[in-house]
């Protein structure tokens, strides 16, 4: 479904990724694990446009996208949950979700919204509450809803657990694997591995710009070397 | 003599008010264009005196009545700023803040000179068949210019409010103010909607030069001194915010008038300065902070 192949990104003439290889099929959940500063956040935003890439390409369904304008990958349904959020805080939480289909226009927001509304009841409460004002966990959330608002194909998330609450973390991750299962690709950008790995299928390791190690989740958690950068056994 | 004052103390607020809707829409323009892409139009008063001079010549050539010519002035400032802003300010000033403003200073610049040398100088004035018809509230007689320009400044106000709560533009333009990336993950068109936010706070101006031409002169300068008092409405009514400006407005346009007549047309003025001093000691983030 996507495909990265040979990238190099950065900012300012100072490639962060280099050579980066990195591959998702449809369904999956893909986990991009790594440390902070190797380079996570940058692939994130190449793929959603937000930064052109030195050199290489990305594919979404065989249409190269690397180079495109964010409007234009959104429009194809490849829709990026920043980490951080990135919410409009003077901003309802209802008007957070609408911008969430700014792209698709008006027929299925209400039918979307109340799909959302569905998986984080919590919302509810808060619907006319600026965005600015809710907490962490509420914070993600709305921005996890943005994101589905956009009708995506593939959902890259970035992050999603910083931040949170240990409870609210594994809430977090059960909720991923549960929109997964109702069809959606997931690329998920952590650096909590243990939970990444329990819900991942797949999963690739980034260390210094570059993938050191990849394969299947299960594989991945019995790997030696994982557990000695990251889990310090 | 205090008496007489006191007795013409109604007819100053009301004269205040209506003047007070006017300033509100050119506090209107500059209030948005910080709000959103947080930089000052130094070519605020410039705009405005492009389109009292556009107003003026339709008035003057095709004998447009200037409150048709709102219609007109209104919609072609929208598409002025918006090319400017797309194709001029945006690209020349390669996305930083401090470019923009030196762009938006060298615009006024321009345009000054550019009216200097078209129009010269002089200071013009049109009259209106009805200038001098008045509406008669008893205690005082408001002439149908003022009530025309108050009603439509009103309009204008209404409109725009309901464009930014109502609409997914308004809506973006909002988030766009205090969440870029954000607004570009959605999937909108940054730039796009800094030029049509620039585009709305000069068709302000459009609608606000077309309104004051009936009532004031154009020279060259007019402009300047409807954004030296814009710049205080914006600073008391809060960076940002529309009912802010729109009530700003007011309350300057009161002080104004009801300083003038107790004071004297020059010394009136003192009021102005006086609430902006204190607002910037009390409460330097307006009346209605920073919402936009």
């Amino acid at each position: 479904m996507i495909k990265i192949n040979a990238l190099y990104a950065g900012y300012d003439l100072v490639n962060v990724l280099r050579d980066v290889n990195i591959e998702i099929s449809e369904r999956e959940i893909v986990a991009v694990l790594g440390s902070n500063g190797v380079g996570k956040t940058t692939l994130n935003n190449t793929l959603s446009g937000l930064i052109k890439p030195t050199s290489g390409e990305i594919y979404f369904e065989d249409v190269l996208i690397s180079g495109r304008d964010p409007v234009e990958i959104v429009d194809m349904g490849l829709i990026h949950v920043p980490e951080g959020r990135k919410l409009f805080p003077n901003l309802s939480v209802k008007e957070n979700l609408e911008l969430g289909s700014y792209r698709r226009g008006k027929p299925n927001r209400s039918k979307n919204l109340e799909r959302i509304l569905e998986i984080f009841p919590k919302l509810r409460d808060r619907i006319s509450q600026t965005a600015g004002t809710l907490s962490g966990g509420e914070q993600q959330m709305v921005a996890i809803g943005r994101g589905l608002m956009s009708e995506p194909r593939i959902l890259l998330l970035d992050e999603p657990s910083l931040g949170l609450s240990p409870l609210l973390v594994e809430q977090m991750f059960n909720l991923i694997k549960q929109i997964n299962e109702g069809g959606l690709s997931v690329i998920l950008v952590e650096q909590n591995v243990i939970q990444s790995l329990s819900i991942a299928d797949r999963a690739y390791v980034i260390s210094e710009g570059t993938v050191s190690l990849s394969g299947c989740a299960n594989e991945l958690r019995e790997n030696s070397d994982l557990k000695k950068s990251y889990l310090g056994l | 003599m205090l008496s007489i004052t006191l007795s013409l103390l109604p007819a100053g607020i009301i004269n205040g008010l209506m003047f007070g809707a006017i300033y509100a829409l050119v506090a209107l323009g500059l209030t948005l264009i910080y709000g959103v892409l947080h930089i000052i139009n130094f070519a605020h008063g410039a705009m405005l005196m492009l389109a009292l001079y556009s107003a003026y010549f339709l008035f003057k050539v095709l004998n447009i009545d200037p409150y048709v010519s709102i219609l007109i002035v209104t919609p072609a400032s929208y598409v002025f700023g918006y090319t400017i802003y797309r194709w001029g300010i945006g690209k020349l000033s390669g996305g930083r803040d401090q470019n923009i403003l030196l762009i938006t200073l060298g615009l006024s610049i321009i345009l000054e000179n550019s009216a200097l040398f078209f129009f010269t100088g002089d200071q013009q004035t049109i009259s209106l068949p009805y200038s001098y018809e008045s509406f008669d509230l008893g205690f005082l007689y408001l002439s149908y210019p003022k009530l025309i320009s108050f009603v439509a400044s009103l309009i204008i106000c209404v409109l725009l409010w309901m464009l930014m709560t109502l609409t997914d533009l308004g809506k973006a333009i909002r988030a766009v103010a205090k969440e870029r990336e954000g607004a570009r993950l959605v999937g909108i068109d940054v730039e796009h909607v800094f030029a049509v936010t620039f585009g709305i706070g000069v068709a302000c101006l459009g609608a606000a030069g077309c309104m004051l031409l009936p009532i004031f002169y154009v020279d060259p300068y007019t402009g300047n001194i409807f954004v030296i008092i814009a710049f205080t409405i914006v600073v008391l009514g809060g960076m940002g915010s529309i009912v802010g400006a729109l009530l700003g407005g007011f309350i300057i346009g009161v002080t104004e008038s009801v300083g003038g007549l107790l004071l004297g047309e020059s010394l009136g003025q003192i009021g102005i300065s006086l609430i902006f001093i204190l607002i910037l000691i009390f409460k330097p983030t307006g009346i209605f902070g920073s919402k936009v």
